[in-house]
């Protein structure tokens, strides 16, 4: 009788267990689908020369002039680092800001770089102030009561924006001057597919040497090249087959407010333009790696924004677990930081002279 | 040992109502707070692809369970239903604990404020409990047959 009760919760236990992990095993294999592309990886395009501790890993990439790079600090918006990638020296500049009392600054500030003016935009109170790079000294530069999400100076006089649109509530790319009509906007640029705000969520670049402008999707494989006008723009596409954004989203608070209700399938990371090409770090692996490789290190793949081709890809590795933060292309050099390192490769000729 | 035969009975009870209890609690928290529930469990690495249908299975087979613990008749299997569940449970949080690329924000009401360890501790408990009861219950209905059988020899 015992017997025969022992063997059957066994029954039951062995049932259940391997009932989880059938569910848990199936449905990681529904998640791993979308990998039927390959990438091109030659050895070694690029090649790490130098890495700096920064002592904090609220570091991102603002700008570049000639051969200074500039780093911003997300909870200190006011504090600057400039590289010189000549000398390989460092220097750490404080913003001034005239009438500081008005000044209320959150964290998502940015510093953005536009030679030889710098700004400090801050989308959410909003505010934009206005110097000269190497003075560092900031004045309001305007006092409008236009909100953004995300702001890349693109002119003297000109930034470009992503808002959310008053009509339909979802992200709208547009134009910021400095004078009148002060504002433009283009509901065609941002395609909406499921929700229009996590759908269309991705990267803002403005192209110096191209005169472009560029928004990259996170969740699709597509981006856009606009003038900077932004009436005319095409479209290119990143290597995966990821054409549609794979994220779902849910009210909640009783409408006031929207969230993801399943983990998004994230197609591109990160990204940086210079020059011809387009730099993307993509969070997808490609049907020839090993997901070995693919866990050590970021992958980035090299696109050229002219001929709208995919042209290689290399790896960064992780530094002690940390992954790539973000990256930057100047001349030359790519350079990259992961939390609190900063690292800076060269370009080897021999991959990235034909592209120039 | 003494204790447990003559309050044999009363301990099947107690486990019955601990499980009625949590069960009740569990599958009540999560469809108060079900666009929530629904949002972790979507946001769960392990079950995403299920997450549909989980979302319903799980609160309301808590509730069949719960009802079917208060019915004497159907205690024996409900207690079989509450040992296996448990064990999906324990499954399911040693999957999270040692599998998944993140570990994801929990359950519902207090049991959200346990760790996942306590809670992997928490389950195994309650699956032991749950065995106890099926053995002693399992015990009583062989005494009971026995018994009868006694009472049968003594009629013939």
């Amino acid at each position: 009788m015992r017997i025969n009760t022992i063997i059957e919760l066994l029954i039951f236990l062995v049932l259940s267990v391997t009932l989880v992990i059938s569910l848990y095993l199936v449905s990681g294999i529904n998640m791993k689908q979308g990998n039927d592309f390959k990438r091109l990886l030659p050895p070694h395009p690029v090649t790490k020369t130098e890495s700096f501790d920064l002592l904090y890993n609220s570091f991102y990439f603002s700008g570049y002039d000639n051969n200074k790079v500039y780093l911003g600090n997300v909870t200190a918006p006011l504090y600057l680092i400039e590289l010189d990638l000549k000398t390989m020296d460092t220097l750490h500049w404080k913003v001034h800001v005239e009438n500081m009392d008005t000044l209320r600054l959150r964290n998502n500030t940015r510093v953005g770089i536009y030679p030889p003016y710098f700004y400090i935009m801050d989308g959410s109170t909003p505010q934009l102030y206005k110097g000269n790079v190497g003075e560092w000294i900031a004045r309001q530069s305007t006092n409008d009561s236009i909100f953004f999400s995300k702001a890349v100076p693109m002119s003297p006089k000109s930034l470009a924006i992503r808002t959310v649109s008053s009509k339909t509530g979802e992200y709208i790319l547009g134009k910021l001057y400095g004078v009148k009509p002060r504002l433009y906007l283009n509901s065609k640029l941002l395609e909406k597919q499921v929700d229009g705000i996590f759908c269309t969520d991705g990267m803002l670049h403005y192209n110096r040497d191209l005169n472009k402008l560029l928004y990259l999707y996170h969740y699709r494989n597509q981006f856009m090249v606009m003038d900077t006008t932004m009436t005319h723009y095409e479209y290119g596409h990143t290597i995966d087959t990821n054409s549609r954004a794979k994220i779902q989203a849910t009210g909640i608070n009783k409408g006031k407010s929207v969230t993801m209700s399943a983990p998004p399938l994230m197609v591109n990371r990160l990204s940086t333009t210079f020059g011809n090409l387009l730099f993307v770090n993509s969070a997808l692996m490609a049907g020839n790696e090993t997901r070995a490789s693919f866990e050590k290190a970021a992958v980035v793949d090299v696109y050229h924004l002219q001929k709208k081709t995919y042209e290689f890809s290399f790896y960064i590795d992780h530094i002690n677990g940390s992954r790539l933060t973000d990256l930057i292309v100047v001349n030359d050099f790519l350079i990259t930081l992961h939390g609190k390192q900063m690292s800076v490769h060269t370009l080897e000729p021999l991959f990235f002279d034909k592209l120039k | 040992m003494k204790f447990f035969s003559a309050h044999r009975q009363h301990i099947v009870t107690v486990i019955a109502l601990l499980y009625i209890f949590l069960f009740t609690y569990a599958a009540v928290s999560k469809l108060v707070d079900f666009e929530n529930f629904r949002i972790q469990v979507g946001q769960s690495p392990i079950l995403t692809s299920f997450a549909d249908w989980i979302i319903w299975i799980v609160p309301l087979s808590e509730l069949i369970i719960a009802v079917l613990l208060a019915l004497p008749k159907y205690r024996l299997p409900a207690l079989f239903a509450s040992f296996s569940l448990m064990v999906m449970f324990t499954t399911y949080i040693v999957l999270i604990i040692k599998y998944s690329p993140f570990v994801p924000c929990s359950c519902g009401g207090v049991l959200d404020k346990m760790g996942w360890n306590e809670h992997l501790v928490f389950n195994i408990v309650f699956a032991l409990l749950a065995v106890t009861g099926i053995f002693m219950m399992d015990f009583n209905s062989f005494k009971n047959r026995a018994n009868k059988l006694v009472d049968n020899v003594d009629i013939d």
